[in-house]
């Protein structure tokens, strides 16, 4: 079933909040980048946008605030080759990766135990889409010929996704009771 | 805590530690995961390791040394032979002499090989022409250390040399070809200074990158022209399919754009609505605050009236023209059978 709830206009407080995890994402991008291992940095940046991804869809819990928010990671980090790409294709992926948790979370309406599994599996699939995407938009041809590797990669990026989903969850679980919360939810 | 929030908990941390263990398992799988796509960085390395012998005896040392010295001169053709080299081979040479040349001498006496004696001749020379601070105790074990270094930087040199060749060829074909080189061209200038200042680990880690960065141009390039080739055919392949894509997109665009519209000029009537019951019972309230409460002056109760009319009136004016929007769009669209009574009025 549609979540038609989910189809709200943005309030200018909703943008800062995205702007503010995509420059939190940003920030521990540099924060690693070159000291670690490309393959640990790959899993340390896909932790952390499904994180705070995960982070917007809690709080703002608004149809399109996932897609903005990783067009605006793409954009923030166009040049660092964080998830194995830069520039537009980076940008491309990450868009795709956000209408795809989109399609998921307005199509899907699951909670088990009060655990929102169309937020945890939207963002474990959005995570495994990133690495198909990516090597479908470098190179088809190379992306068949790779395709061990990249299902490898997907696989991977589908179990970060539903670990930084969960951390995320387990972290909103206990602040969506505090002050702050509830007054930005019901300014 | 309650029970319920306990069981959300266990099951998340359950769910997160098989999730981390199997990220674990394939993180550490090993097959490379992610080796084949992304390049992993050149490290430098300090490769030469010392081969050491049981025993080091004086002929060994010495054959060594007449070893080393025959690359040296191969070196010295091709204009490497640089200080370095010359520097390690005296190390080597006073390692073997010691401080008395006696053992020389005698072995002068009775070796009758040519090549040894020359090389006999050129160590009592050395030790006659080095100032006698200089000398060291012998040490046959550190001279075959030495000569071992040499060799080890005597290939690195010449694999260095060799490879340099070849990229500088590669760099002109690729200059040719006009691919971007731009980093690649960088990392070999630094490799010609590394290897000038005979820094051989160095320019051997820079001569790897150098090769990567290479073959990632033209990695690029071909990728870069393989999209091209592949847009220019997809065009060329499905254009018929994609007009009639367009087509439809820009129908299916049209219709829903008109649908939108009616509904949102439907929910804007609806507000309306609501806005002006809010203003009726707001201009009731300011009535009986100004009249019945005396908790206004009349000046404000003017204004505030004043203010509620104003927006009344345009309320009701666009109201009627939103209306005759939607009718106007019922009257285009297919119309509907008027449902009849049962008494029909002929005129």
């Amino acid at each position: 079933m549609i979540a038609i709830e989910s189809f709200r206009r943005f309030r200018l407080i909703d943008l800062i909040v995205i702007i503010l995890f995509a420059i939190f994402w940003l920030v521990t991008n540099l924060v690693t980048s070159n000291r670690v291992s490309p393959q640990t940095q790959y899993i340390v940046s896909l932790f952390f946008i499904t994180f705070f991804m995960s982070c917007t869809v809690y709080v703002i819990r608004k149809a399109g605030a996932v897609t903005l928010f990783y067009l605006l990671c793409g954009l923030f980090t166009f040049s660092l080759n964080n998830l194995g790409t830069t520039g537009l294709t980076k940008l491309l992926t990450l868009v795709i990766s956000g209408v795809l948790f989109e399609l998921t979370f307005i199509i899907l309406k699951l909670e088990l135990k009060s655990i929102p599994l169309d937020v945890i599996v939207g963002t474990a699939v959005s995570a495994a889409s990133i690495p198909i995407s990516t090597g479908l938009l470098l190179s088809p041809v190379m992306a068949q010929t790779l395709i061990i590797s990249i299902l490898n990669l997907a696989l991977l990026s589908f179990f970060i996704g539903i670990v930084s989903g969960l951390v995320a969850f387990l972290i909103w679980y206990y602040l969506r009771t505090t002050k702050l919360i509830v007054s930005f939810e019901y300014q | 805590m309650n029970n319920h929030s306990k069981s959300t908990i266990v099951a998340c941390f359950s769910v997160i530690v098989a999730s981390l263990l199997i990220i674990f398992f394939l993180a550490k799988s090993p097959q490379s995961l992610i080796g084949n796509v992304i390049l992993e960085d050149t490290i430098i390395k300090e490769e030469f390791v010392f081969d050491e012998q049981q025993v080091a005896t004086r002929s060994m040392a010495l054959n060594s040394l007449i070893e080393t010295e025959s690359q040296l001169i191969e070196l010295s053709r091709i204009n490497l032979s640089g200080y370095y080299f010359q520097d390690k081979r005296l190390e080597a040479d006073l390692a073997f002499i010691g401080k008395n040349t006696s053992q020389l001498e005698s072995d002068l006496n009775t070796i009758e090989s040519q090549t040894t004696i020359d090389y006999l001749q050129h160590l009592l020379d050395t030790a006659q022409t080095t100032i006698s601070n200089d000398h060291v105790e012998q040490n046959y074990t550190e001279v075959i250390r030495l000569t071992q270094l040499i060799t080890f930087r005597t290939r690195q040199a010449l694999d260095v040399y060799d490879n340099l060749d070849l990229l500088s060829a590669k760099e002109q074909e690729y200059l040719r070809n006009n691919i971007d080189i731009t980093d690649a061209s960088k990392l070999l200038s630094e490799t010609r200074v590394s290897f000038d200042q005979q820094r051989y680990n160095e320019a051997q880690a820079y001569l790897k990158e150098t090769s990567i960065k290479f073959d990632q141009a033209l990695a690029e390039q071909k990728r870069t022209k393989g999209l091209l080739n592949l847009s220019k055919s997809f065009f060329e392949r499905f254009w018929k399919e994609i007009l009639i894509l367009i087509i439809s997109l820009v129908i299916i665009g049209i219709i829903l754009y008109k649908r939108i519209r009616i509904w949102r000029i439907k929910r804007k009537i609806i507000s309306y609505a609501k806005e002006l019951k809010s203003i009726r019972r707001l201009m009731k309230r300011a009535q009986r605050d100004c009249y019945q409460h005396l908790k206004i002056s009349e000046e404000t109760y003017r204004l505030r009236m004043d203010h509620y009319q104003r927006r009344r009136a345009k309320i009701k004016r666009t109201i009627p023209v939103l209306k005759a929007i939607i009718h106007q769009k019922r009257k285009n669209g297919p119309k509907r059978k008027r449902s009849q009574g049962a008494l029909v009025i002929k005129r």
